[in-house]
């Protein structure tokens, strides 16, 4: 997951659409959880989830499986964006959603980055 | 010698008495022949159709045009429009499309609109089966399936152009060309406040055919149908439910398309798009 604070930060999609946005997103593939720090449209930290108690903005949470198709580099219908897993049943979204929808376009390519390199996640 | 490449497609303004007061209507028009009037989804406007404008292997037999809706793109809302809501309902779609069909002395035109177009074309097809030569809904059916609150579109502590381009970049495909993405995006991105969310009345609360569907008659009407498979607020099953249900109506599941077939990748919509066409134009 560290590779995914370097391929963010690098790349110029996220660099354009993440302008201002500050939030700490829980991402949960199965049974991992990760933080993710961003801080003023930068990915300050991503961190595996060690017991120790945190708060979040919103979090995405499925099964590992579900992700995988995500990642996929052209994933199947359902699975090829984070709405649309939602609105399928796959992941959940919860948490506070003003933070979410606010950010929403940055989230969506930090979420899709892993597409583009390998053994991230 | 400049080196620009002017287009065929010539863009007007009319101003029509439609919903009761004048309205000025902005829209766009290229070739000749038979009428083809184009529909704009909810929260964009016509530059939607901007390839198929440009498509001589189509506007050669076809005459092209595409309008915003009023509030929407260069047509503008009426005036007053600082104290009201805007709210799209069937019955302000319906008598909106005959209104610009009559304006422009259009004689049974082929109507072809997507997703909230895909669904009034149903209504069109029960209601007016006469007005029209037959319907084209793209990414069409006849009910909705909410699934987020659509206030989130319009509120002051969420950023309109992001959320409204946020909401609606996953019912693009994966595949899509990045350019042609982004310039679908960036429609959404310059919709009015509160606009994508009033289409949205029309779509997901008003505007259900369910009850009616089996009332249209494709013998008057032909209907045709086609959805791209990435689609999930408009998705397969759901147009596979609606087809069913009318007698006659002829659906095509599109490969590697998503909710705008015309403006995320024309080329892969045109595979689908000429044999609906060339059925038309016989």
């Amino acid at each position: 997951m560290e590779q995914l604070r370097q391929i963010a930060n690098a790349d110029a999609l996220a660099r354009r659409w993440g302008k201002n946005c500050t939030f700490v997103m829980l991402l949960g593939v199965g049974d991992e959880n990760y933080f993710i720090r961003v801080q003023d449209g930068a990915v300050a930290s991503v961190e595996a989830a060690d017991g120790r108690i945190r708060s979040w903005d919103f979090a995405l949470r499925g099964a590992a499986s579900a992700w995988q198709k995500f990642w996929e580099p052209v994933p199947p219908p359902t699975f090829h964006d984070p709405i649309a897993m939602r609105a399928c049943g796959h992941i959940t979204i919860e948490g506070n959603l003003q933070k979410f929808f606010s950010n929403i376009l940055y989230v969506k390519r930090l979420l899709e980055l892993p597409r583009t390199a390998r053994d991230v996640a | 010698m400049s080196g620009a490449k002017i287009e065929p497609v010539v863009g007007r303004y009319m101003t029509l008495e439609v919903w009761g007061r004048p309205h000025r209507i902005y829209w766009e028009e290229a070739g000749a022949g038979v009428p083809l009037l184009c529909l704009h989804t909810a929260g964009s406007d016509g530059r939607q159709y901007r390839a198929l404008l440009n498509d001589g292997d189509i506007t050669r037999d076809f005459r092209v045009i595409a309008f915003d809706m009023p509030w929407h793109g260069k047509s503008s809302p009426p005036a007053g429009w600082e104290v009201e809501d805007y709210t799209l309902t069937t019955q302000k779609y319906l008598e909106l499309i005959l209104a610009v069909s009559s304006a422009l002395d259009l004689d049974a035109p082929v109507v072809m609109g997507c997703s909230i177009g895909g669904r009034v074309v149903l209504h069109l097809a029960r209601r007016h089966p006469d007005a029209v030569r037959c319907v084209i809904g793209l990414q069409s059916a006849g009910m909705a399936n909410p699934y987020y609150d659509t206030t989130w579109l319009y509120r002051p502590d969420v950023h309109g152009a992001h959320v409204c381009a946020g909401m609606v970049s996953g019912l693009i495909a994966p595949t899509t060309p990045s350019d042609q993405r982004w310039e679908t995006l960036w429609h959404y991105m310059q919709g009015g406040p509160g606009v994508f969310e009033g289409d949205l009345h029309f779509y997901t609360v008003e505007g259900d055919i369910m009850d009616h569907i089996d009332e249209i008659d494709t013998a008057r009407c032909p209907v045709y149908m086609l959805t791209g498979e990435y689609d999930f607020s408009c998705s397969p099953e759901m147009s596979k439910i609606t087809a069913e249900a009318i007698p006659g109506a002829k659906l095509q599941i599109m490969k590697g398309l998503g909710h705008f077939p015309m403006s995320e990748d024309h080329e892969s919509f045109k595979a689908y798009l000429m044999p609906v066409l060339d059925d038309i134009r016989g």
